[in-house]
């Protein structure tokens, strides 16, 4: 949910942009292990709701870029509005009396 | 493109899918080591930094591949290799395996071939339980075994029998067809005129035989199978009064048998093996004097109608009665007697003799 809203905000990014969007978003409360982000990658590439195509950074190296694909789109729809049910049932629970 | 052909389509570029997720991770390696340096860290603690944060490279790698199901392909091929070194290290083994399950599905195959032949396809004609088989049964020959059927014996209980509404008798030859297509030798069978009518099975394209098509000097007939309608004829009802080439001289085409028509291998129709069989073409049964002798010439299958009403027991003691007279045409005393099948009971084999 998290790579899918990323690539909807900003298009095309590699790995590592990824990542970095996805820490300073959040001002890096959000900081798990990088790499676990690549497995994460694959998962969503395996059920097409992100497409993957080599390019070239600014300081010229390969690197693979991340396009969310319009399955994904709604992916992260059916996710958001998932999230949105239980964030909002939590909060009701949290409700100071 | 779906989930699984892209998985497949991927284990076919495995190496490169390895190739292009390092190199991901190195780039994300190197970045985040870059941005530390540039934060005043010095390039081999940079180098540490950056490994530490993004986890452990081979394992997140094995969970990528395994994520594509690459594991399964793997294993797999684990399995294979190890099942053939097996088979080759083991010859024996393998042998007795292979035969096993040789014997197994030949089994089975033969016994659906049974159950096909007996059960979903029981005799498709008129009141079949009612259509017999007859044999010849000389003890003094061979002990009681059946025997085929001598034609002039057949006449015999034609003539004095009442048991029986008709009885066909036939047999079967090999013939060379020609005229319309490249030669070919068939399985034919001869027949008296009236079978069709004794099965209750009509032509589904022009007629079957006359009743009196079988006397010498008639113009020769053929009638064909629908196999072999289809098969050289292209299933055209334009071959009824064309001619074919047959052994004994020209025979005019007149009518082709339905395709649900199905006949037993003639052999199956013999009390004892005979190798004949389902014929492709029938002729009329034409005797002459040779076939006619009061002994020798068991040469013959016969099929009879049994009369509403008759019991079999008492068509058979009518039989026995005749083939009793019939020993005074003789030249000796062969203690002469019949045999009674029912039809499906001869062609399954199973014993139902009478």
């Amino acid at each position: 949910m998290l790579i899918l809203q990323t690539l909807t905000r900003h298009g095309r990014l590699h790995g590592f942009e990824i990542a970095n969007a996805i820490q300073s978003r959040s001002d890096d409360v959000l900081r798990v292990e990088e790499g676990s982000l690549y497995p994460a990658l694959q998962r969503l590439l395996i059920q097409g709701w992100v497409e993957g195509e080599w390019g070239k950074t600014e300081d010229n190296r390969r690197a693979r870029y991340y396009r969310i694909t319009s399955p994904g789109r709604k992916q992260l729809e059916r996710e958001l509005a998932r999230y949105r049910r239980v964030s909002q049932a939590i909060s009701r629970i949290l409700q100071p009396v | 493109m779906g989930v699984l052909l892209r998985r497949l389509m991927s284990a076919f570029r495995r190496d490169r899918f390895d190739r292009e997720l390092r190199e991901e991770m190195q780039l994300h390696l190197d970045l985040r080591a870059a941005e530390l340096r540039e934060a005043g860290l010095e390039d081999r603690d940079a180098g540490a930094a950056a490994r530490k944060t993004f986890g452990n490279v081979l394992l997140l790698r094995e969970e990528a591949r395994e994520m594509w199901g690459f594991r399964f392909l793997e294993t797999l091929a684990q399995d294979l290799r190890y099942a053939f070194r097996q088979i080759r290290e083991n010859p024996g083994f393998t042998a007795v395996a292979a035969a096993t399950f040789a014997l197994g599905i030949g089994a089975n195959t033969a016994i659906f071939s049974l159950v096909d032949a007996v059960i979903l396809r029981p005799l498709a004609y008129r009141q079949p339980e009612r259509l017999f088989v007859i044999h010849e049964v000389v003890p003094k020959f061979n002990f009681g075994m059946f025997l085929p059927v001598n034609a002039l014996h057949f006449q015999q209980w034609q003539k004095h029998g009442d048991s029986f509404e008709q009885m066909a008798l036939l047999n079967g030859i090999t013939v060379n067809l020609s005229g319309d297509g490249d030669p070919e030798r068939l399985p034919a069978a001869r027949v008296s005129p009236n079978l069709f009518a004794i099965l209750g099975v009509q032509a589904q394209v022009g007629r079957t035989f006359l009743s009196d098509e079988d006397q010498p000097g008639r113009a020769k007939v053929v009638v064909l199978s629908n196999e072999l309608w289809r098969r050289r004829f292209n299933a055209d009802p334009g071959v009824i009064n064309r001619t074919i080439n047959l052994p004994g001289g020209a025979a005019q085409i007149i009518g082709v048998l339905s395709a649900t028509f199905r006949f037993p291998k003639l052999g199956q129709l013999y009390g004892m093996a005979i190798a004949a069989d389902r014929p492709q073409l029938w002729i009329p049964l034409v005797l002459d004097n040779s076939d006619l002798r009061p002994t020798g010439g068991y040469n013959f299958a016969t099929i009879a109608r049994l009369r509403a009403g008759v019991s079999p027991s008492k068509a058979l003691a009518e039989l026995n009665a005749i083939q009793a007279d019939t020993e005074n045409l003789l030249p000796e005393k062969y203690d002469l007697r019949a045999a009674l099948v029912p039809l499906q009971d001869q062609i399954t084999a199973s014993p139902g003799r009478v």
